[in-house]
């Protein structure tokens, strides 16, 4: 069993999203103008409170963060859930269960193609734009490290999130509906929007330990250097426990569910 | 009920290629309600409704095989193929294909077999042919040599050249099934399942489409299991026959044996006079009383009448039906294997 296999899938995936050009643009664009936005935005905030700190993150510290939570964003962006939950409810799943290869590893091929996809493609541009109207991030080599450790667990537990997700379509045919209410629910406490320092005290302790702050917040955190030596270790403990955990439950769900998959029709 | 062949195991190879053993499988859904309100009431109730699928199923098929697999809309002939190729899991029963359990070593299992779903396709949508067939040939392990010399083999019986660099979404139904065919073939099966492989092909697509099945079954020994609704698949490909109504198997046999014990059935079409007042009932009781299991209804404006040759003669039926009606022409067909199917459902209904 060679990855090569499993590769081409990728390989796949990112053919058939630069397929679509217009998509391509309009992706692009929409994220440059997003990221700028919440760039100005803070700055604004900042110097309306006449510069300083705000919640401990200076505006450089908050620019850094800001910057490595849409990258982080978007190379943890691949959509398993919806793969898993599409050939659910199409019934393709059928070609796929009848061929020699692991299903969860084959979707999380694609998944990463995706993830590739978005973030050379489509977040790149915003990222370079945003750094030349003004926003100085200024790192470490430490810092950079910190944080490509802490995103590649964060990759890792975000997808066997999503295919546990994805799989919610073998019990309920209202996916659409339960995409919606998680992708509201994984924004806020994720810390993407806002960093999860602007929420009070008492919800702070909970969410740090919920697997979606281990999502974003973590990585950005550590690229912002917000993470001192022994947060840091925690940090990335608590991603760890994530990876593992999630791991095996979503083989644990894959194994139980895959056996009231029916599908219906040819 | 017809000649149910028994399970003898000493007629039949002792390591069939197939060989499924009580297999059943019933599905478990979600009581709904029609309607608004219904959709509600759906919210609080937790009523399940189970549907028997597959009842108790049992057959052996050789290495070699052509068998067709025939059944009614919903007879549950899809459902037992997807336990075969390791899709969907059974409630109950045994099923070993090339001695393997599908469902329980799932990828070994698909190493061994090839599927078609008439009904979908599973090559990649917005990728050329060519591209979806070296990415099954990455998935299967079929060397590059291996691969150009199979390639060329499925280009001469299915013509793939015409549209081997068009994205498949681009092809037309008839090219995009034998686009289909050639990729479950890539890895050379043993066992291939054709799951309706003509449904919605013109003639002389579909012609073309069953030439490459025999060629394969003849240069390969590939084992075939093919469901269709269309009979002259089986009449031209398949020497035996399952047939398979509300889950259970009500025949398993040659295609040969079927045609000698109800062939003797003969069908008298009669074209009425314009008008006519047409009171089915009485002349039916009149014809069963020459032969008991003859049929008479309108079919498509026409009095139709099938009956047992041996037990009524031609004549006989004839002239019961100029009695009573102004005839103004009619036919005599042999029975078509569309036919013989209908009595085999009618029958099992009954017995049931």
């Amino acid at each position: 069993m060679s990855a090569g296999r499993y590769l081409r899938f990728t390989r796949n995936t990112v053919q058939t999203l630069l397929a679509y050009r217009a998509n391509v643009l309009f992706y692009i664009f929409g994220n440059i103008v997003q990221t700028l936005v919440l760039w100005y935005l803070w700055r604004a905030i900042f110097a309306g409170a006449g510069g300083g700190r705000i919640n401990g993150f200076t505006l450089g510290e908050m620019a850094a963060y800001l910057l490595a939570a849409v990258a982080t964003q978007s190379a943890i962006s691949g959509s398993a859930d919806g793969i898993v939950a599409d050939e659910i409810m199409d019934g393709n799943i059928a070609v796929n269960l009848a061929r020699p290869l692991d299903y969860r590893t084959r979707v999380f091929f694609g998944h990463f193609g995706e993830c590739l996809y978005n973030a050379v493609v489509v977040s790149l541009p915003a990222l370079v734009i945003a750094l030349a109207a003004g926003a100085s991030v200024g790192s470490t080599g430490a810092r950079l490290a910190a944080f490509a450790v802490s995103l590649a667990l964060s990759f890792t537990l975000h997808f066997f999130y999503k295919f546990m997700l994805g799989l919610t379509a073998i019990l309920t045919t209202n996916v659409w509906g339960v995409f919606n209410v998680e992708a509201v629910v994984s924004g806020f406490l994720s810390g993407a929007l806002v960093p999860l320092a602007f929420f009070p005290d008492w919800a702070r302790g909970a969410m740090a330990l919920l697997p979606f702050a281990s999502m974003v917040s973590v990585p950005a955190l550590a690229f912002a250097g917000k993470l001192s030596g022994a947060e840091l270790a925690r940090a990335l403990a608590v991603q760890g426990f994530w990876v593992i955990a999630l791991a095996l439950f979503s083989s644990w769900a894959w194994n139980s569910l895959v056996k009231r998959v029916s599908v219906n029709g040819g | 009920m017809p000649s149910l062949r028994p399970l003898d195991e000493a007629s039949r190879s002792p390591f069939p290629m197939i060989r499924v053993r009580n297999l059943g499988k019933t599905f478990v859904t979600q009581k709904r309600y029609p309607g608004f309100l219904g959709s509600l009431k759906g919210l609080v109730t937790r009523e399940k409704v189970r549907t028997v699928a597959v009842d108790d199923v049992s057959f052996d098929i050789d290495s070699g095989e052509i068998v067709g697999y025939i059944g009614a809309n919903g007879a549950g002939k899809s459902t037992t193929i997807k336990m075969m190729t390791g899709i969907l899991t059974p409630s109950s029963g045994r099923v070993t294909v090339d001695g393997v359990v599908p469902w329980e070593r799932r990828m070994a299992n698909a190493a061994n077999i090839g599927v078609v779903f008439g009904q979908r396709t599973q090559l990649w949508w917005d990728l050329p042919v060519t591209e979806s067939l070296t990415l099954l040939r990455d998935i299967y392990g079929v060397t590059k040599g291996e691969y150009e010399k199979r390639l060329a083999f499925l280009d001469e019986v299915l013509a793939l050249s015409e549209f081997a660099s068009s994205p498949v979404r681009t092809l037309s139904l008839g090219q995009r099934m034998r686009a289909d065919l050639a990729a479950s073939l890539l890895h050379r099966p043993k066992v291939l399942y054709l799951d309706e492989p003509t449904i919605g092909l013109d003639l002389i697509v579909k012609e073309k489409v069953r030439k490459a099945i025999k060629e394969l079954n003849r240069e390969f020994g590939t084992t075939i299991i093919l469901t269709t609704h269309d009979l002259a698949d089986i009449e031209e490909l398949c020497r035996r026959i399952i047939v398979i109504d509300s889950g259970r198997l009500v025949y398993d046999g040659s295609l040969d044996e079927l045609r000698a014990k109800y062939g003797r059935a003969r069908t008298v079409r009669f074209h009425l006079a314009p008008g006519a007042v047409v009171d089915v009932a009485p002349l039916a009781a009149e014809l069963a009383a020459l032969d008991s299991s003859s049929r008479t209804a309108m079919e498509e404006g026409e009095l139709a009448v099938t009956f047992d040759r041996a037990k009524a003669g031609v004549g006989a039926v004839v002239q019961k039906v100029l009695a009573r009606h102004e005839v103004l022409d009619y036919a005599i067909s042999e029975t078509k294997i569309e036919e013989i199917v209908k009595r085999i459902y009618l029958e099992a209904e009954a017995a049931r």
